[in-house]
């Protein structure tokens, strides 16, 4: 009966410890998707500088072992173009779910 | 013959009252042999738990200093953004500073006098962990970097291992420098 425990026991223990390390790598993306939304904010939507700023936006997120795809869909009235965000990790064997978010960037303008 | 069966029985029910030597070293053998195993289970799953505790607190404290830390940029001029030469005190104006000592983060409010502390670094051991503060003056990004240090936990072992975590947060020029 011990022997049944064990078995059942130690699995179930390396389980919790993987789900920690996951825990631990979903908090870590988190903090790069929040990363990556800060350098958005500081950034103005036009199709010919958004695709330069984009390019960054992708290799900085690799550098944090993240992958990252952006879509850019139809700006609202207030002048706010929504951009959609998915963060996977780039490590091979993760089974973290995307981290998906939306936010809204200014358009560029004659000003800017 | 009646007799001799009935005490052939008396005989056996005497000799069952009491264990052997061997039955008793057999029973106390099995006995330590379950004490052990059992007690080794105890002792993991107590690991396990103080493990995970330990990571629930690390992600607390990245999710709360990340919050904390963008709030205060934000509030903050870029031009009152500073950071000392050792790239390990940053100055968010005259109220704010965070400093990386001791494996730890923290955070202290002059006006309040309250000091928050962020156990994201290794406590156990400061000198494998790293952590840095950093502004760009062009982009107005300002950056922590940190090499947090946690115990990955496994069945056999506890080994400590590294993540770089950074977190970043664009500081706000004011309206006037904007302009020029």
């Amino acid at each position: 009966m011990l022997g049944s425990l064990a078995v059942w026991l130690i699995p179930l223990l390396n389980t919790v410890t993987s789900k920690r390390a996951e825990l631990f790598e979903r908090a870590r993306l988190q903090q790069v998707t929040m990363n990556i939304v800060e350098k958005l904010s500081a950034t103005r939507y036009d199709s010919s500088s958004f695709q330069t700023s984009i390019g960054q936006l992708i290799e900085s997120a690799k550098t944090s072992k993240a992958a990252l795809t952006l879509t850019a869909g139809k700006s609202n009235p207030q002048g706010l173009r929504r951009i959609d965000l998915t963060v996977t990790p780039l490590e091979p064997g993760q089974t973290i779910r995307p981290i998906k978010l939306t936010t809204w960037i200014p358009e560029a303008t004659n000003a800017d | 013959m009646q007799t001799n069966h009935s005490f052939d029985k008396s005989n056996i029910t005497r000799y069952r009252r009491a264990f052997s030597l061997i039955e008793m070293l057999v029973l106390i053998s099995t006995f330590s042999s379950i004490s052990a195993l059992t007690t080794g289970l105890i002792l993991l799953t107590l690991r396990t738990d103080q493990s995970l505790s330990n990571g629930y607190r690390q992600f607390h404290s990245m999710a709360e200093l990340g919050e904390r830390f963008r709030d205060d940029v934000h509030h903050t001029p870029l031009q009152d953004i500073q950071v000392d030469d050792n790239a390990t005190r940053l100055s968010l104006g005259n109220s704010i500073q965070y400093t990386i000592a001791n494996g730890l983060i923290q955070r202290q409010q002059d006006s309040s006098k309250i000091i928050e502390r962020f156990n994201l670094l290794s406590s156990t051991d400061p000198e494998k962990s790293d952590g840095k503060f950093s502004v760009d003056q062009s982009t107005g990004l300002v950056a922590i970097q940190l090499n947090a240090v946690s115990s990955q936990l496994s069945t056999r072992i506890v080994e400590p291992t590294s993540t770089d975590i950074v977190l970043e947060s664009v500081a706000h020029r004011p309206r006037t420098e904007v302009s020029q």
